[in-house]
């Protein structure tokens, strides 16, 4: 049986944990807390000054003149030891006293909201989420002000006991989903939760797949249109990224930004985005085949600018496009590691430099620096950073297999890698969503950008429990004031 | 786990399955030339093309040539004496000697049939004279010989006045049942190369010529076109020249008698381009419109008279009517072709004379 004087002792080993003994004329108060963790104005003004103000008082009376709101009695050991190490000031009457008063007092430093850095839009809103959990909470709530935005907590990690926030709305979202997420997150057995892609990666239903089959942002905008469609938004205390799920492979390509354009503009940038990925990811690979087994697939018009770059490169094309998409990754790489001033340096030096270099010292050809320049940045036209990663790695498998088998090698790992995509799901919806199972309506706000006033349904592929956002009947009608 | 390793180590193995050509590392030709060598065997001539690092426009080739029984076995000969091995499967252009052509050339050309790496759109052509001798001459100034022959069918055939016939079409009139291939004939004059009118075959073998005006006749004559310039005399020296903006051909057949008889519908859309004496040719459509519906007429019946004396039909006819026909017979269809009735009908209508008062 543990007593709340072993809980002062034992948190004595620490150098930050104090313990004031306040020596009053009938027993003394004890007040333990960690300083690191404290605001130590609340502790000055609000509790030292109502216990020096009234120092005979029993502990019952002092708890309604401590002036914050925060506070409670409590004689749960486990819940005064947990809460101590939230920041929160302990006072106890008397040493073998067993209640205790809880205040919080906890000093929360955290990052002022600033500009999306990854998901970065030229219209819309500048606000990216933060480290911390209330602010992001806070955030949301500001942009859906109802009562059916609900939020559940769960603490997660045996060390780290992070804070993991679930919303939904409530009514809209399926239960199903909601209770997926809140019975995985309740199964993890982890120690320490740094990010949320760590519970990404835990909670996800295949952790094997490249694919991200949660969807991960940092604007609150694309969050708060995420859960009235109604999917299920986690945060983390401590990361400034919420997790949307559960997510089709189109939702990927699709950019916030879409949505602050007038829709056919916003759709032919969503077809672009597509069209670039698909180069992206097959472009070096057809190269390699072409140039290993189908030459005669080449117009007539090609062929010398093919061949006059090629001749003098003493690599097979394999080996060439291999060199060149790694000296990309190379770069990506070293650019990301680097303060963004040197990344700039290494991009021109790497970019510039090497290229010309490389093609003047005739070890690749010029048509694949182009091929491979822009497949590089075709890739990047993905929105969602977790995703062009994925694209980034894809296209290896492709080039290895175009070399072994040509075009049909092609053709094959594209089936291996849709036979994947059709076996995986998110949350328990098909990830190829609506594309299989087809669903028409689905297809509307996947392939393009459907007109604002025409898109009154909730994708169905949610199975929202209100699929209907709002009337299309007076949505379409323009009342003006002179009609 | 095991399992997906075992298949991916499988995969490596069969690398060895396939034959790789790469590109840069074979030697390409884009044209080849086929005559008859003496004791009936076959001389091959290829351009094998020479490409220049960092220079797309500076294409050379250089040829190459051999007697021997069949052509894949010469072209195996040649790679003795190059450095890299010769890939064919860019062949764009392969003429042939007119000796060989009127021996016949369905044997050569089932080697190219064969491969499914020959491209069905490469050109096939008949040489006035012998093809490795026309190749050798300086007619290209510079650019290489076959990307230069390509184009120039290329050209012609698909903007331009002469019937369009690469390999996938030429393989048709030739396996097709009545009908039957033609190529274009090509000749040096004055040192540049021309296409001087086309070659018809009475199966694979070559029988007669037509001039470069029959030939855009006979191309009027089959497919839609929507160019050409269509000259007519006015009288006493008198020319006009009218532009093609659209021109329409069926084929009908009236099976009322005993024989059938096909008609030749022909609808010719144009405008006026050049009317040295007629000042106001608005007054005198008409008349245009006559004489060049009756040189068309005129031309197009000579043609066709001069097909029924050879008896062979480029134009398709016999194809025509057969898939009009119940229980077609081809020897029957033979047997009658010389007499067969074939009506031309010619409309002209001229839409506009040009922005000139």
């Amino acid at each position: 049986m543990i007593t709340v004087p072993q809980i002062w002792n034992e948190l004595k080993e620490s150098s930050d944990f104090v313990c004031l003994q306040f020596e009053t004329q009938t027993e003394p108060y004890f007040i333990g807390y960690f300083k690191s963790l404290t605001d130590p104005e609340v502790l000055d003004q609000r509790i030292m000054a109502s216990l020096s103000m009234e120092p005979e008082t029993p502990l019952d009376d002092l708890y309604p003149l401590i002036r914050v709101a925060d506070k409670e009695i409590s004689s749960d050991l486990s819940q005064i030891h947990n809460k101590l190490l939230r920041g929160y000031v302990a006072i106890q009457h008397g040493l073998h006293h067993p209640k205790c008063i809880l205040v919080n007092a906890v000093l929360s430093k955290s990052r002022d909201v600033t500009i999306p850095e990854i998901e970065f839009n030229v219209e819309g809103s500048k606000e990216a989420f933060v480290e911390s959990l209330d602010t992001n909470l806070n955030l949301i709530r500001k942009r859906i002000p109802i009562s059916a935005l609900r939020v559940k907590e769960i603490i997660v990690g045996s060390v780290s006991k992070s804070r993991v926030a679930i919303c939904y709305m409530d009514g809209v979202t399926n239960d199903q989903y909601v209770n997926t997420c809140i019975q995985r997150l309740e199964n993890i057995q982890f120690d320490m939760i740094p990010d949320i892609t760590v519970i990404q990666q835990l909670i996800e239903d295949n952790s094997n797949s490249i694919f991200p089959q949660m969807l991960g942002t940092e604007r609150t905008d694309r969050a708060s249109w995420g859960l009235t469609l109604g999917q299920v938004c986690i945060f983390v205390d401590g990361s400034p990224t919420a997790m949307l799920g559960p997510v089709s492979l189109g939702s990927f390509f699709t950019s916030y930004e879409d949505y602050f354009l007038p829709w056919i503009i916003g759709s032919i940038m969503r077809l672009i985005r597509i069209i670039s990925v698909v180069f992206s990811v097959f472009a070096s690979a057809i190269y390699v085949a072409i140039l290993t087994y189908h030459g005669h697939g080449i117009s007539n018009i090609f062929l010398p600018t093919i061949i006059s770059s090629r001749i003098d490169v003493p690599f097979s094309p394999v080996i060439e496009v291999l060199i060149m998409e790694l000296s990309i990754e190379l770069l990506r790489e070293a650019g990301a590691r680097l303060p963004s001033k040197i990344g700039q340096t290494i991009g021109i030096v790497g970019g510039i430099v090497l290229g010309t270099a490389a093609v003047q010292a005739a070890l690749t050809s010029n048509f694949l620096l182009i091929i491979v320049a822009l497949s590089a940045m075709a890739s990047f036209t993905m929105p969602v950073f977790q995703m062009s990663n994925v694209i980034r790695i894809i296209r290896f498998p492709f080039i290895i297999a175009a070399q072994i088998w040509g075009l049909l090698g092609i053709y094959i790992c594209a089936i291996a890698v849709i036979t994947h995509l059709l076996r995986l799901t998110s949350l328990g919806m098909p990830y190829l969503v609506p594309f299989y199972p087809l669903r028409h309506k689905g297809l509307f706000d996947t392939l393009i950008r459907p007109p604002l006033s025409k898109f009154y349904q909730r994708p169905g592929f949610l199975r929202t429990k209100h699929p209907i956002r709002f009337d299309k009947k007076h949505a379409s009608k323009k009342k003006d004031i002179d009609e | 786990m095991k399992r997906l390793l075992l298949v991916l180590t499988s995969c490596l193995l069969l690398t060895a399955c396939t034959k790789q050509q790469i590109l840069d590392r074979s030697t390409l030709f884009l044209v080849s030339a086929l005559d008859n060598a003496p004791n009936g065997q076959l001389e091959v001539t290829l351009g094998l093309t020479k490409f220049k690092a960092g220079d797309p426009g500076s294409v050379s080739d250089e040829f190459f040539s051999k007697v021997g029984h069949t052509s894949s076995g010469i072209t195996d000969l040649m790679n003795m004496q190059l450095v890299r091995p010769i890939n064919p499967g860019k062949l764009s252009v392969v003429l042939f000697g007119k000796d060989k052509a009127a021996h016949g050339l369905s044997q050569e050309l089932d080697v190219i049939l064969r491969n499914a790496q020959y491209s069905r759109r490469m050109y096939l052509a008949v040489v006035d004279g012998e093809a490795k001798k026309l190749l050798e001459g300086n007619f290209s100034s510079g650019e290489e010989k076959g990307l230069f022959l390509y184009n120039l069918f290329d050209t012609n055939t698909r903007k331009g006045l002469i019937p369009s016939r690469n390999l996938h079409q030429f393989e048709y009139s030739l396996v097709g049942k009545g009908i039957d291939p033609f190529l274009p004939l090509l000749k040096m004059q004055n040192g540049k190369v021309a296409i001087t009118g086309m070659a018809l075959f009475k199966d694979d073998r070559y029988v007669v010529t037509i001039n470069e005006k029959q030939a855009r006749i006979m191309k009027l004559l089959m497919n839609q076109t929507k160019r050409g310039i269509f000259e007519a005399k006015l009288g006493e020296g008198s020319y006009v020249s009218i532009d093609n903006t659209g021109s329409k051909v069926n084929y009908r057949i009236y099976k009322n008698s005993r024989y059938p008889s096909v008609m030749i519908n022909l609808v010719i859309e144009g405008k006026v381009r050049d009317s040295r004496e007629v000042t106001y040719p608005n007054q005198e459509l008409r008349r245009i419109e006559e004489s060049i519906k009756k040189d068309i007429r005129t031309s197009g019946l000579e043609l066709i008279n001069l097909l029924k004396e050879k008896e062979i039909d480029p134009l398709g006819l016999g194809d025509f009517v057969r898939s009009k026909t119940r229980n077609w017979s081809e020897e029957a269809w033979k047997e009658m072709y010389p007499s067969l009735n074939v009506r031309l009908l010619v409309t002209v209508h001229l839409t506009e004379t040009g922005v000139k008062k």
